[in-house]
């Protein structure tokens, strides 16, 4: 990697704007100590995190330091329920196990029943520590030195290890059975967002195939010679193409705002042919349709024609243009398009 | 809390790590108001901003006896943890595709906890003190343009391909841009002295 893409990458993550994914990649890569300018990085990182100094310093409610000691209250609380559940699940089993024992060998059965009793008394005592030993934080109590001491103490007691490896074995269980949960839902709500994404897709894809199905369907012909047109009046804004299948004799005619005409009129489309004009029909588009299509074409040279034109002419028809022109395209132009017929 | 008035913060964290709670306490003293600061600057509201405070506090009382903060700076440990849970809160009031990565342990230590180089300058909030003027002048220097992208970044959480999307430019040209603007700070910062 050049060294402009390495600044460049230490510049985003000092400034926190990595992608996942790349952060991922970066953030495993500083675990594994990779060769970076950590010189560099650790002046960036310093640099950004003195940006919120110029703040003006908002002083939190005293309430929030409650707060903080309950929630400080709270893991140390959690820790102790655990641990207490399991030691009493581990006394209970120790107690069943060792009960005929108490009955047949009472030298033995006692010496065990003082060793658990100390253990219990031991954790009793550190679980309602006296006032005088406990160090008062923001009104309330939390951790003392007799805590640290009661940890280091059950440490050297074979049942406390026991009790650990059990808990462990519960956390495990607990954290993965909870992880393949999260896992699965989050799997379901992924799914169902690319199941939408899906649909949203499909009715794209539908919605464009009904209104460009005449078109999907012409290019069916080969042969095809496409004639752009253009409107005679550009207030109007009359565009559109004729499509020729000049094998076939077949005309699609796409043409977009083209006016309704009155009820005693019709369109009528038209070639202009070595300066003779030819009726190629008459049409009439429906609202909200654009395409047309004409069958049953003159056969029509496209080397001679110069000119198409779309005229209004009566109900009756024409057998030449008496109408205003409303739009017309240039003949004599290469096909467009040029496919195998299927 | 005299016996830790005057300790400087690695000494503090180790005393925390040791479990001390006036060690704590003497720390939430020093820094609450550049936390909370911070938690109200980026979070999306005041009460996320209080979840803040209380989760980066938290998170020191479990955390500071697995960190090595003799290559670490304390300064910008908080405020980069700060700064990464507000603006977790923040995605996920943004955007819905957040809300499905749990806040489970492994998702703290990858994305919450921060990763600081172990090439740091040790800086306490006394030198920061010291020093608002500078940095201050130092992004005064900036072109608006840097600004906004270190604005996006930092307080507003958008990562590169975002703020490429909200610009309407490159991904590597905001990477670029990024690349810049720091770099910029940090000269226009050298030559305050």
């Amino acid at each position: 990697m050049s060294d402009q893409a390495i600044n460049e990458m230490i510049s985003a993550f000092a400034a926190g704007c990595m992608d996942k994914e790349n952060y991922l990649h970066f953030y495993n890569y500083l675990k594994q100590n990779g060769e970076l300018p950590y010189k560099e990085l650790g002046k960036l990182q310093t640099l950004t995190s003195m940006l919120p100094s110029i703040l003006e310093l908002e002083q939190p409610a005293p309430e929030l330091k409650k707060r903080v000691a309950q929630a400080l209250i709270a893991i140390q609380d959690e820790i102790k329920v655990k641990i207490k559940i399991e030691r009493d699940k581990t006394l209970a089993g120790a107690h069943k196990t060792e009960a005929p024992a108490r009955t047949t060998k009472t030298g033995t059965a006692t010496y065990i029943e003082n060793t658990f009793n100390a253990g219990v008394s031991d954790v009793e005592a550190q679980n309602n520590p006296a006032p005088e030993n406990s160090a008062p934080i923001m009104g309330n109590r939390l951790f003392t030195d007799n805590n640290k001491k009661f940890y280091e103490h059950q440490s050297f007691a074979p049942v406390w290890i026991a009790v650990v490896l059990l808990f462990i074995a519960v956390a495990l269980i607990g954290y993965f059975g909870f992880k393949s949960l999260s896992d699965i839902k989050s799997s379901i709500l992924k799914s169902e967002a690319n199941l939408e994404s899906v649909k949203s897709e499909l009715r794209n894809t539908q919605e464009f195939i009904s209104k460009n199905g005449p078109l999907i369907e012409f290019y069916n012909y080969d042969n095809i010679w496409t004639v752009p047109l253009q409107g005679a009046d550009p207030a109007l804004k009359i565009s559109g193409r004729l499509l020729l299948a000049l094998n076939d004799n077949e005309a699609l005619l796409q043409i977009n705002n083209l006016p309704t005409p009155p009820p005693e009129n019709t369109y009528q489309l038209w070639v202009v042919n070595k300066n003779q004009t030819y009726s190629l029909g008459q049409f009439f588009i429906e609202p909200g349709h654009r395409f047309v299509r004409i069958s049953g074409l003159p056969a029509i040279v496209r080397d001679q024609s110069t000119q198409f034109k779309i005229t209004l002419e009566p109900r009756s028809g024409s057998i030449l243009p008496t109408g205003a022109t409303f739009a017309s395209g240039p003949g004599g132009v290469e096909p467009a398009k040029k496919t195998g017929r299927r | 809390m005299p016996e830790y008035k005057d300790i400087p913060d690695i000494e503090l964290i180790a005393e925390i790590a040791r479990f001390k709670s006036r060690a704590l306490e003497e720390l939430y003293d020093r820094y609450s108001p550049i936390v909370y600061t911070v938690a109200k600057k980026i979070a999306p509201d005041d009460k996320a901003a209080e979840e803040v405070v209380v989760d980066v506090f938290s998170l020191v009382w479990q955390k500071a006896g697995e960190i090595d903060f003799t290559k670490n700076c304390v300064y910008t440990w908080l405020i980069t943890l700060t700064r990464n849970r507000a603006i977790d809160l923040l995605k996920r009031s943004r955007s819905p595709e957040a809300t499905l990565d749990y806040y489970d342990a492994e998702y703290i230590d990858t994305f919450i906890m921060p990763h600081i180089s172990h090439e740091i300058d040790n800086y306490d909030l006394k030198h920061i003190e010291k020093n608002k003027k500078r940095i201050e002048n130092a992004l005064d220097k900036l072109t608006d343009a840097q600004k906004y992208v270190i604005h996006l970044a930092y307080y507003e959480g958008y990562n590169i391909n975002e703020i490429s999307d909200k610009l309407g430019i490159p991904i590597e040209t905001v990477r670029t841009k990024v690349y810049t603007a720091l770099n910029t700070l940090n000269e226009n910062f050298e030559a305050e002295l």
